[in-house]
């Protein structure tokens, strides 16, 4: 199973998200807020990243820039949380380098499959 | 005790001897001094017994010693009225020792022995020795002193009053300055009397008389004897000049030689001697340059001819003085001369005036008119006779006559029709074209009354009233109007006539008339036509107007209607009267001119005012009369496009209500997206847990669960709630149901309530109630939405902590509540936007909120009649100031 950590400052998403992916066997830790998720991607070994947009401090994007911007950390699968339905803010984060844009509400489900594709890609 | 003497002791028998000799030489000394003295001297004893009285005193007073001696003085000499003061004064001084009239000498009246007053220097001194008490008195008579003085005061005033009252003025000058002037002097220099004392005299003379007079003047202070008659000029202190007469002589004055003046105004006098000097010029110089020749002859002798007379005979005035001109008469004239001058000898009436030729001495004649009056001369009587040149007049005579000739001739075969009529309106002359006009017969006596000619007889006595009153007041009339041929056809004619004489009517008026028939018959012709035009464009839908130099030359009915003025008044008159605003028309003057002269034509839409004041909107279109030239006309069309613009008007209205509805839609959205999806994410997670790891969660997690759900589902039903309130409050829904409250009391309820919903802000909230209640017609409903909204944001919008205040204070008729933070502000370009429904400023981060908080707190305050304000600063934070009227 994967190391996965959670930035989310919503309290009740984040206290769900951290039950779901321990009920599924990964190692789950999390962050309030973009700029101590950013530390502690630094900081952990990890093998994916579930991240809000909206965040205070610093908001999903930066975080995705930030890690875009170090050669180490630029491979590490990254899936964006959003509230926002604009197409254009899933454009923006794919072209970041995000592997996928989930748009809140979303159903555990989809996002265990997009996990899993994501820790276990299919060669090709 | 008796008296002691003084001398007993000291002085011997034999001493005592001498001195009592010694006195008694002394006093017969005395006596005789005293009997021979002027004055008079008296004795009285304390009774007022008189005891000593002198010659002198006999001589003033008039008693003899023997009768005055042992008589009571003041019977004697003390006039009655002054007798009590007498009497009493003496008493007083034997009583006190004291008196006011004692050793000082007193003026006063004297009583003689005949019973006369007389005036008297009078001294009395006290006599005081060994007890007996006396007194003596001088007693001068100053009767002739009096006298003098007397007569010196009359003399003084009769001077005076001559002086003064002299008709002249009169000054007298000592060491060139004026040391008495009279009051005459004063008027006659204008120089009011205490100003002319003191003053230089020549400073009051015009600057070239100043020299001489001040040599005189010196000349008379030395001491010679100098006497002038002169006239000089005074210098008025305006600047004006005029005349003195003056005669100046010696005098003296305090015992120095003075120089006096007498003097009168002589400006009058020197202006008509100078008037009639200039009169005797003129006169001189009319007689000998009039354009008259005068000769005077007395006794068949030619005693005066003025130069023009000589002139016109060709001869010298001496020549004609020594010859006279009777030779020069033509022959012809010479009988005529002749027998008038025997007649008037024989003393028969003559006319005085005929006409004469002179033969000149070269060639040809000149004629002369003669008119001979009788007048005085040096005493005794003459003719004098003018001659005047009237060869010119001679010649025009001549003229006239052949010129009257060819105006006959060019008035006959003039082509208008022209004649004379009698007053009373027949023909006295008519030329051949007056004939042809009214087809009458040459030969014939076709025109006989100008009555006939008229179209009736009606027409006649109504033009004929007007015709005769113009040419009563010497005016021409003119007139067109329809006559009658005399073969009863009609014309058409123009019509002049004046007097022929304005100052002599009876020579009757003289007509100039023309046949207009064709004309007329092309102006109907014009005018039917310009009709027809002016119809088919009053019937235009648009308006018209024919406009030169801005002012309308002819406007249509239509435009008149639009405008709101009848046609008479908007013809003639400038365009300006329909613009609204005086500015605006000149503005568009030069634009449209420009335009005008560039492309011939103008385009533009622009309002245009109503003669109500109503201002409407008007498509406007001008083409130049002559190609791009403004100054030969414009003509303009008029569309009445107030409707079309009130459409345009309503459209861009529409358009940004849409766009409003477009913001509001979108922020809308925008909330939505952020605000439901994330409360339905944790309503949905939980849902899954529950169903898909349910039986693998503990029991404390599934209750956490639980219980996400609902408080997600209460957040969302806050967020719905909100949405409808803003809803109802932009319908206007919003209830209000005010109450009476105590805002103190509400308000702290209310913090309570806040502190519940945000319990880690406790500490950070400072409230600031008055001590005494606010109460007022509030509703309790609408406050909390005011207060919660402020107080919940103030928190939410600090993050990074900060005091947050609420302040109540009640003012006159109104209270405040304020509620400040120190948190991310308001970026200043957006305050105005932030109490928009959905409006969420830039700088919220990731702060949720639905961008509905404010517009309610904005709904409920203007609710009460109350207004909010904010003020921010995004370094320090924001303070919203609610103000609430309290009735």
């Amino acid at each position: 199973m994967a190391r996965i950590l959670i930035i989310e400052d919503e309290p009740h998403i984040r206290d769900n998200l951290v039950r779901f992916l321990k009920l599924e066997g990964h190692t789950v830790s999390f962050a309030n807020d973009g700029l101590a998720g950013l530390e502690a991607i630094r900081n952990t070994p990890l093998e994916l990243v579930i991240c809000d947009f909206m965040m205070p401090r610093m908001n999903g994007f930066e975080v995705l820039a930030a890690l875009q911007a170090d050669a180490l950390l630029r491979r590490l699968p990254f899936i964006m949380l959003s509230a926002s339905a604009e197409p254009e803010r899933l454009e923006q984060a794919l072209a970041l380098g995000a592997r996928a844009y989930v748009t809140k509400p979303f159903q555990l489900a989809a996002l265990r499959t997009l996990i899993e594709r994501n820790l276990h890609p299919t060669p090709g | 005790m008796p008296h002691r003497d003084p001398f007993a002791n000291d002085l011997n028998l034999s001493d005592l001897r001498l001195s009592l000799h010694e006195l008694q030489l002394r006093e017969r000394h005395l006596v005789g001094l005293l009997g021979s003295a002027p004055d008079s001297v008296l004795g009285m004893d304390a009774q007022g017994m008189v005891t000593d009285w002198n010659p002198g005193a006999e001589r003033i007073l008039g008693w003899s010693p023997e009768e005055a001696i042992g008589r009571r003085l003041s019977e004697l000499i003390v006039p009655p009225r002054y007798r009590q003061a007498h009497e009493e004064g003496m008493r007083r001084y034997l009583q006190t020792g004291q008196s006011r009239v004692l050793n000082r000498i007193i003026e006063i009246e004297a009583l003689r022995k005949d019973g006369a007053e007389i005036p008297v220097e009078l001294s009395i001194w006290a006599i005081g020795a060994d007890g007996h008490q006396g007194f003596g008195a001088f007693v001068r008579d100053v009767s002739e002193r009096y006298l003098a003085q007397e007569s010196l005061r009359r003399s003084e005033e009769r001077y005076r009053s001559v002086v003064e009252h002299l008709g002249e003025g009169m000054v007298v000058i000592q060491d060139g300055v004026v040391v008495f002037a009279n009051p005459q002097a004063s008027d006659t220099l204008r120089v009011p009397s205490p100003q002319l004392l003191g003053m230089r005299s020549v400073d009051l003379l015009h600057p070239d008389d100043r020299v001489g007079v001040a040599e005189r003047l010196a000349r008379r202070q030395a001491g010679e004897a100098l006497s002038v008659k002169t006239e000089i000029r005074r210098l008025d202190a305006d600047g004006g000049v005029r005349w003195l007469e003056t005669h100046s002589t010696n005098a003296a004055w305090e015992g120095r030689p003075a120089t006096m003046s007498f003097f009168s105004d002589a400006t009058e006098r020197k202006a008509i001697v100078e008037a009639l000097h200039r009169s005797e010029q003129r006169y001189r110089a009319v007689v000998e340059h009039v354009d008259d020749g005068m000769v005077v002859v007395q006794d068949q002798r030619f005693v005066f001819v003025n130069p023009r007379a000589a002139e016109l005979a060709e001869m010298s005035v001496e020549d004609m003085l020594r010859e006279g001109y009777g030779h020069r008469i033509h022959p012809d004239d010479r009988p005529i001369v002749e027998e008038r001058r025997r007649r008037r000898l024989a003393g028969e009436e003559v006319p005085s005036r005929y006409e004469i030729r002179l033969l000149l001495p070269k060639a040809g004649v000149r004629w002369i008119d003669i008119g001979v009056t009788i007048v005085p001369w040096d005493g005794a009587t003459g003719t004098l006779t003018f001659f005047s040149d009237i060869t010119d007049r001679k010649a025009l005579e001549a003229r006239l006559e052949s010129t009257l000739n060819e105006r006959e001739t060019i008035l006959q075969s003039s082509i208008v029709g022209i004649a004379f009529l009698t007053p009373d309106g027949r023909f006295r002359w008519a030329n051949d074209a007056m004939l042809q006009i009214f087809g009458a017969d040459k030969d014939e006596a076709g025109l006989v009354s100008i009555e006939s000619l008229y179209e009736s007889r009606q027409q006649y006595l109504q033009i004929g009233g007007r015709v005769a009153d113009r040419i009563s007041r010497g005016e021409a009339f003119e007139t067109e109007l329809r006559m009658r041929r005399l073969d009863g056809t009609l014309l058409w004619a123009s019509l002049s006539g004046k007097a022929v004489n304005q100052f002599d009517l009876s020579q009757g008026t003289v007509w100039v008339v023309m046949d207009i028939s064709r004309r007329k018959e092309l102006e109907e012709t014009l005018q039917k036509t310009s009709s027809e035009r002016e119809a088919i464009l009053n019937t235009a839908l648009v308006g018209i107007v024919l406009s030169v130099a801005r002012r309308h030359e002819w406007v249509n009915a239509k435009f008149a209607e639009m405008v709101g003025y009848s046609r008479e008044e908007l013809m003639g008159q400038s365009s300006a009267r329909i613009h609204p605003d005086l500015q605006l028309w000149e503005r568009l003057g030069i634009e449209q001119t420009q335009a005008l002269k560039a492309d011939g034509s103008f385009r533009n839409e622009r309002q245009l005012k109503r003669r109500n004041g109503e201002v409407f909107w008007v498509q406007m279109a001008g083409r130049c009369v002559r190609d791009r030239a403004p100054d030969s006309g414009v003509i303009w069309t008029f569309l009445d496009i107030t409707e079309r613009k009130q459409a345009e008007d309503d459209t861009l209205a529409a358009l940004r209500r849409q766009r409003e509805l477009n913001g509001l839609r979108s922020r809308f959205v925008s909330m939505t997206s952020h605000e439901f999806r994330t409360p339905l994410a944790s309503i949905l997670s939980s849902a899954e847990l529950l169903k898909d790891y349910g039986d693998r969660l503990p029991a404390e997690d599934k209750a956490q669960i639980f219980q996400t759900i609902e408080s997600s589902v209460q957040r969302m039903t806050g967020m719905l709630e909100r949405v409808l309130q803003i809803g109802r409050a932009e319908a206007r829904m919003l209830d209000f149901k005010p109450l009476s409250i105590d805002l103190v009391v509400l308000c702290r309820a209310l913090v309570q309530e806040v502190l519940t919903e945000h319990p880690a802000a406790a500490d950070r909230i400072a409230v600031e109630f008055p001590p005494a209640p606010i109460v007022g017609r509030f509703d309790e409903k609408l406050l909390r939405h005011i207060v919660v909204n402020l107080l919940s944001n103030a928190i939410k919008y600090s993050p990074g902590g900060g005091a947050v205040g609420l302040r109540l204070a009640a003012l006159a008729g109104h209270c405040t509540l304020e509620v400040s933070d120190q948190g991310i502000g308001v970026p200043e370009t957006e305050i105005a936007h932030l109490f928009e429904s959905f409006h969420r400023a830039s700088n919220v981060g990731s702060i949720q909120g639905t961008g509905l908080g404010l517009a309610i707190v904005k709904n409920s305050v203007d609710l009460h009649g109350g207004e909010v304000r904010v003020r921010s600063d995004p370094q320090r934070g924001t303070v919203f100031t609610v103000r609430l009227p309290v009735a």
